[in-house]
């Protein structure tokens, strides 16, 4: 019998080692403080500045293994990290020189025709929605943080443009063509409609008289009942921060609620679930190489920030919709876990590989290799999850 | 979170009573009826106090494991799934040890067969989600009729309880695949 028995208990407990190992390896959630997480956020947003050119344009990727610096440029990511930075405006000031700095860099990049204006692509002149869109989305981060006016022609000039790309069901093509004078017709992109539909909503935030409501919704309903058909999703819902930004935003309209109706919540909802998975099967990865070889290499910070910046959404929206409420506080466990993942993984002062030389302070690498958009979405993610932390904090026990 | 009856059905999938009785049964040393009643008293007791200890201490084993009970649904799922194909296969699996007495009611009465890993994964992970209380309520029912099986005469009854094992092996396949799904959606 006891020969038996210890058999059969070491063939359980050889599978249960391999099942560890494999499929349940131990998830690490690093504890992080909204103090901490802000501090964070301020260091990512000093790595931008160090690293900004005097045009005010942004380093776009660096190197650290190599000391390179790439002489590749993105309109759309610059006008991201500028809408980074707004909102870290809106809590530290000092940011503000260096963004204004991004958006004179905008300004000096745009083409106007027919009452509209969009970012264009300073190497091939280029006209893309998602440029236009995060502009928009900047300059009313910027409107956010200083109730400053000035801008305010101009936001309606880019969101005039953001129309013009969009189609009847609500869905939006990727690029204007100065050639023909339209939109192409054949592209879309996975990142422009979400980006859009932010900014429609916070259009309407900032001037609700003026109606972007309506483009708003009709956006929000071909994210929450058509995008992943028609644009052939392999596995939805796309993970789309955009969105959950854009969701959080409508569901905080002005006015009497819910502006969500059951498809919006239940595109929320699907999309909470697809940032909570990431995050948690993220958690069970390891800086080692057998981590890399069973569970994959750690996302860049630019993914996990977008995971991060989606949860926060959807805990302030799950703290406004009541068809939302049960997953809050799931989200908000999940949103903190990425943030504490983010502060961990950034580089620290003292640093032995960092130097003038070779700046990697503040920053986030991936097997030696930052982007801006690194920077920027971890940024926005560690900023918006301090209310998340604020309020676990004082959950009892 | 589910209903008691859904996790009475999840359970009578994964501990599989049909074949822990055609297990049995196969190994034809069926004993006097006092005897049969003792072996069946004897495994069940142990059953249920491992399984009320895992499903009760469900949150701190998968504390202890640095385990979300999100994530943990797709590794119960994965095993779930494996010993399902494996009762489609077989039926129920073939085991040594003795026939009758309490030895073969600790093995392999008890352990590997009223106690097996399917069994163990759904203890853990449904008294995490569902609680400990109920998940151990559930999973009584599918022991109960183990024992009933087990102290009748089944020998002549073998053919359909390997077509009843085959068929549970079956549900368990779904139910695992649900789990694994499920863990997969959850936030």
């Amino acid at each position: 019998m006891l020969r038996g028995l210890a058999a059969v208990l070491g063939v359980w407990a050889v599978g249960a080692a391999a099942l560890r190992v494999v499929a349940v390896p131990p998830q690490y959630c690093p504890p992080v403080t909204s103090a901490q997480a802000l501090a964070s956020a301020q260091a990512a947003a000093g790595w931008i500045e160090r690293a900004q050119q005097p045009d005010g344009s942004y380093t776009y990727e660096f190197n650290a293994d190599s000391g390179a610096y790439s002489a590749e440029y993105n309109s759309v990511r610059h006008a991201g990290v500028t809408m980074a930075l707004y909102q870290l405006a809106a809590i530290d000031r000092s940011v503000l020189p260096t963004a204004d700095r991004g958006l004179t860099w905008m300004q000096d990049h745009m083409a106007r025709y027919n009452g509209w204006a969009a970012l264009k692509d300073p190497a091939d002149g280029s006209i893309e929605l998602g440029a236009g869109a995060l502009m928009l989305t900047a300059l009313a981060q910027r409107r956010i943080a200083t109730s400053d006016p000035q801008y305010d022609s101009l936001m309606r000039e880019v969101a005039r443009f953001i129309l013009v790309m969009q189609q009847d069901d609500g869905s939006f093509l990727l690029r204007w063509l100065p050639q023909t004078g339209a939109p192409d017709p054949s592209e879309r992109s996975l990142y422009a409609t979400g980006e859009s539909f932010w900014a429609l909503a916070l259009m309407h935030r900032l001037f609700p008289s003026e109606s972007w409501d309506g483009p708003a919704r009709r956006v929000a309903d071909y994210l929450s009942l058509h995008r992943d058909t028609v644009e052939k999703q392999k596995f939805p819902p796309w993970a789309d921060q955009w969105a959950a930004y854009g969701l959080a935003e409508m569901a905080a309209w002005p006015g009497a609620g819910p502006h969500l109706n059951d498809a919006n919540a239940s595109y929320a909802r699907s999309l909470a679930e697809r940032f909570g998975f990431l995050v948690r099967v993220e958690s069970q990865r390891r800086d080692s190489r057998f981590s890399d070889l069973i569970h994959g290499r750690q996302a860049r910070a630019a993914g996990m920030g977008t995971w991060g910046e989606g949860l926060d959404s959807l805990w302030r929206l799950a703290g406004l919709d009541p068809r939302l409420a049960d997953l809050r506080a799931k989200i908000g466990e999940r949103g903190a876990c990425a943030s504490g993942m983010l502060a961990q993984r950034q580089v620290k002062p003292g640093d032995p590989n960092t130097s003038p030389a070779v700046p990697r302070l503040g920053g986030w690498f991936t097997e030696g290799v930052t982007r801006m958009d690194d920077q920027q979405h971890a940024l926005s993610a560690l900023l918006r999850s301090r209310e998340v932390l604020d309020s676990r904090s004082k959950e009892p026990k | 979170m589910n209903t008691y009856w859904q996790l009475v059905f999840f359970f009578f999938a994964a501990i599989n009573p049909a074949a822990i009785a055609l297990a049995m049964a196969r190994r034809g040393e069926d004993g006097d009826p006092r005897a049969r009643w003792q072996l069946a008293a004897i495994g069940l007791a142990i059953a249920a106090v491992v399984y009320g200890a895992v499903a009760f201490g469900a949150e701190r084993i998968l504390d202890g494991l640095d385990i979300e009970p999100e994530s943990f649904r797709v590794a119960a799922g994965i095993v779930m799934a494996a010993v399902g194909v494996f009762a489609i296969w077989r039926g129920a699996p073939d085991t040594s040890g003795a026939g009758v007495g309490w030895q073969a009611a600790v093995f392999p009465l008890a352990l590997p067969l009223l106690v097996s890993p399917a069994g163990l994964m759904a203890a853990v992970t449904y008294g995490a989600d569902d609680g400990g209380g109920k998940a151990f309520g559930a999973l009584a029912v599918s022991l109960a009729i183990a024992a009933v099986l087990l102290v009748s005469r089944l020998r002549r009854g073998m053919p359909a309880l390997d077509a009843v094992a085959r068929t549970t092996g079956a549900l368990l396949v779904a139910v695992a695949a649900g789990l694994v799904v499920d863990g997969v959606r959850a936030v």
